[in-house]
Parts: C-alpha cells; structure tokens; sequence
C-alpha cells in the first residue's frame, strides 16, 4: 500500500505538524508555536508530545534503560504469544523435543545436529530458559533443525514454564509453584560446565 | 514530508507513503516467506518501519500469522527503546508492577492497530512514528494524570486562593541546550498535565498568562481556565522545579 486516505485527529494532524516542522530544521520550540498556532485545541497534548519527544532524545543509555527494554521484549512475546496461539498450536502441543520427534531427531541427535548441550535443549522444550535472552540468530538455527517457524518457538517459549511438554496438557497453565526460569548464555555456560558442550560451540551459542 | 501529503476533499486527505518506503515495498514484495523475515529483521537492511507494518498486514490477510508475528516482533524492537525512555520520562518505570501494566498498554493499543488492516489505521504504512509517539503520549498522559490526580483537584480549584511565589527567571533554565532538556524533561515528568501544559506553554511557546484583547490567544484561553488558574498552574511550576532542582523533590 502506498498510499492512505484517511480522516486524522485533531492531535493527529497537531503531530504531523510539529514533527514536519522540527524535520524542516525549525527547533523544537519554534515548532511547537507553529503547530499551536496551527492546531489551538490540541496545545495540551502537542506541549507533552514535544516534551516526550526531548525527553526521548535527552536519556542516554544505560543500565535502566537496557533493563526495561528487556521487559518491552518479554512482554512483548507474552502478548504475541496469545495473538498468534491459534496458528502455533502445532508447537505448543509437540514442544521443541515434540517437533525434533517429528523429524525423526531423538534429543541426542538433535543434541549432536545443533551442537547444543542436551540439557539446554531440555531447558528450552521446559520453558525453563528467558525467551527474551534467546537470540534471535540461534532461535532461527533451532527452528530450522526441527522444522518450525522462529515466530512459532519463540511463542513457544514466551509461554510460562511448565513440566516437560508431553506431561502438560494445558501449556498455558502456569504451575502453582514456577520453576525458575534462567538466561540461555547461563545455560549454555552449565552445558560447557559439565562437559556436554566444547569451547567453541559454547562460544558460538552465546554470540 | 510536507510534500507527502495532498488534499483531496475538506475532511479526508490522501497520503502517500515515503518513496524510500514505496521502494522497499516493490523490491521485497514476493519473495518467499523466510527470506522476507530474513530481509526485513536484517540490521544492515534498515528496514523502514511503515514497510515492516505494510509487511505485517499483509502476511496477516494471507493467513500466515506465524510471519505476521515475527514482524510483529521486529516492530517491537523498533519500539522498544522509545517506549523505555517514555516510561521513564513520565516516571511510570517504578514499581515493576506499575511498568509492566502501561508496557502492555502500550502494546496491546499499538498490535490492534498493527493487525488492523482497515482504513482508519492505515495511516501507520505512512507516519509510524506519529502513530506509536500519539498512542505511547496518550497512554503515559493518561496513567501518569490517574497518580497525579488527586493532588491536582486539591490544589488548582478555581475557588483557591492565588498562590505566591518568587518567579524562577525562566532562562536559567538553559532548556535550549542538551543538559538543560535532560533537567527539564525529568523535572516536567514530576509536574500535573495542566502545570505542565502550563509552563510549556509559558515558557517555552511564549504565550501570555491571559489577555483583555479578545484577538490575542492567551494560555488561559488555550487551556479554557482563569487567569488567576493560570497563574496557580505557574507558581506551582516554579515551587516544584525550584525543588527538584535543589534535590528536595518528593522522590
């Protein structure tokens, strides 16, 4: 679609304004006059949509802010996950070690494919691993393995942590007691622990 | 962007999207499946965001919600950032129950209009940018006016006695350089809506208090309050940034 009719807000058109007006190389005040003067009764508004849009611009980086973007994320899964449900039911119902069974792949041999330490693949088919610290680079060569869509194992894995997937029906129950759930680069370190994993595989894992 | 948009008839105006959209849409459009996810989530390709949300319709009205999903998700992490700041900003980051009840706000409004295809939110394949920064403001405004409200209704009566403060000399502080917005967006973050309205409106936009010139727009017709309210919205400003700023704030 390249094109769009339609019948924009007051606020909607206020916005317009001022961003096309800052894009236009006026400053942030000198816009905001503008689109007042343009759009009067939206001031309200347009005053804290360009303090929101300073604001935005003024924080930098940090630790605080890395930790609620990770929490953008993993609500993020956790709504998309109830959205696309319909369409994932194959993998909520098979899990990971389900789908790899599909394929005619036991947990070793999909262990030994991946290069990934049984233990992690157990931890992910529980849910017992953070979707959010998966990457999305090893996610996709999980997928792949065992014939699945990212969107559809990472669904999967957005889903709260239960008992192995064979042994629980309702996926989207969540245990009266949650088992807790750990980082993929902590469980990839305890699979290089215990000597299922190699150095180089290990590090592979965690870019 | 201003030449983005035409007139068409005094209620509805046609926009087109960016060409650079318009170009990645033509140059992505039927390739298959995993290498459209593939292109789109790669970072060196930059996707534009109202290509990803072209791209997520369309995958949603082919019934391949899986795609539809990982796109989704993409946008996502386009958002994330802006949304974490905005959070922050308005000081809805704390506690962690607060953040992630607006966080999902924020998320449940903007995926319904994602996975809407029909006209009215067709504006997202255009702005995305207006569209998530009006949806995201309008929730944090919205959340941010509930914690506030009470001492707001308490305090800015029409009946209240006009308060009396010392003025801060406004250009102290220094909001046209970037450690002066920093202090001003955190500072305004700890304001009411209409103190804020107010003193943006004030000292940032130039508009007078109010006016006996009928012609002249004034903040008090602006914002549809006395002067004196006005005057009350100002003098709280001042008492609340003085504070904040000497580090006696209420957090």
């Amino acid at each position: 679609m390249n094109k769009a009719v339609a019948e924009l807000s007051e606020e909607e058109l206020a916005a317009v304004a001022f961003d096309d007006a800052v894009a236009a190389g006026k400053t942030p005040q000198a816009a905001l006059s503008q689109a007042i003067a343009d759009y009067p009764a939206a001031a309200s508004f347009l005053s804290d949509y360009a303090l929101s849009v300073i604001a935005v611009g003024a924080q930098e980086a940090s630790a605080e802010l890395t930790e609620i973007e990770s929490v953008v994320m993993s609500r993020a899964d956790m709504l998309l996950a109830k959205r696309i449900a319909p369409v994932t039911g194959k993998a909520l119902r098979a899990g990971i070690l389900g789908l790899a069974k599909q394929q005619g792949l036991t947990l070793t041999a999909l262990a030994e494919a991946l290069g990934l330490g049984r233990s992690v693949i157990v931890k992910l088919d529980r849910r017992l691993i953070d979707a959010a610290t998966v990457p999305a680079s090893a996610l996709s060569r999980i997928a792949d393995a065992i014939g699945a869509a990212s969107s559809d194992i990472r669904a999967y894995l957005a889903l709260p942590p239960t008992m192995a997937a064979g042994a629980s029906y309702k996926a989207t129950d969540t245990p009266a007691t949650a088992p807790e759930q750990q980082a993929f680069a902590d469980a990839v370190s305890t699979a290089l622990l215990s000597g299922e994993m190699d150095d180089a595989s290990a590090a592979a894992w965690r870019k | 962007m201003n030449s983005a948009t035409e007139h068409v008839e005094p209620d509805a105006i046609e926009y087109a999207a960016e060409p650079r959209v318009a170009a990645e849409i033509a140059r992505l459009s039927g390739l298959p499946s995993r290498r459209l996810l593939a292109a789109l989530g790669a970072s060196d390709e930059n996707v534009q965001e109202e290509t990803l949300v072209h791209f997520l319709r369309a995958c949603h009205a082919a019934g391949d919600s899986a795609a539809s999903g990982e796109i989704a998700r993409i946008i996502t992490g386009r958002i994330a950032g802006s949304l974490a700041r905005l959070a922050r900003a308005w000081r809805l980051s704390a506690p962690r129950d607060l953040m992630e009840d607006v966080i999902d706000e924020v998320l449940t409004d903007v995926y319904e209009q994602l996975f809407d295809s029909s006209p009215k939110f067709a504006f997202w394949e255009v702005r995305f940018w207006v569209c998530f920064n009006r949806r995201a403001i309008n929730v944090m405004r919205r959340r941010r006016g509930e914690l506030d409200q009470v001492a707001a209704d308490e305090e800015f009566d029409e009946d209240s006695e006009e308060l009396h403060m010392e003025s801060v000399e406004p250009s102290r502080l220094r909001f046209d350089e970037p450690m002066g917005r920093a202090l001003l967006a955190d500072a305004l973050g700890h304001l009411p809506q209409e103190v804020r309205t107010a003193f943006m409106l004030k000292h940032w936009s130039g508009y007078v208090e109010e006016s006996s010139d009928s012609g002249e727009t004034s903040i008090a017709t602006l914002m549809g309050v006395s002067g004196r309210t006005v005057r009350n919205y100002l003098t709280r400003a001042t008492r609340d940034l003085a504070a904040w700023r000497e580090g006696t704030g209420d957090e």
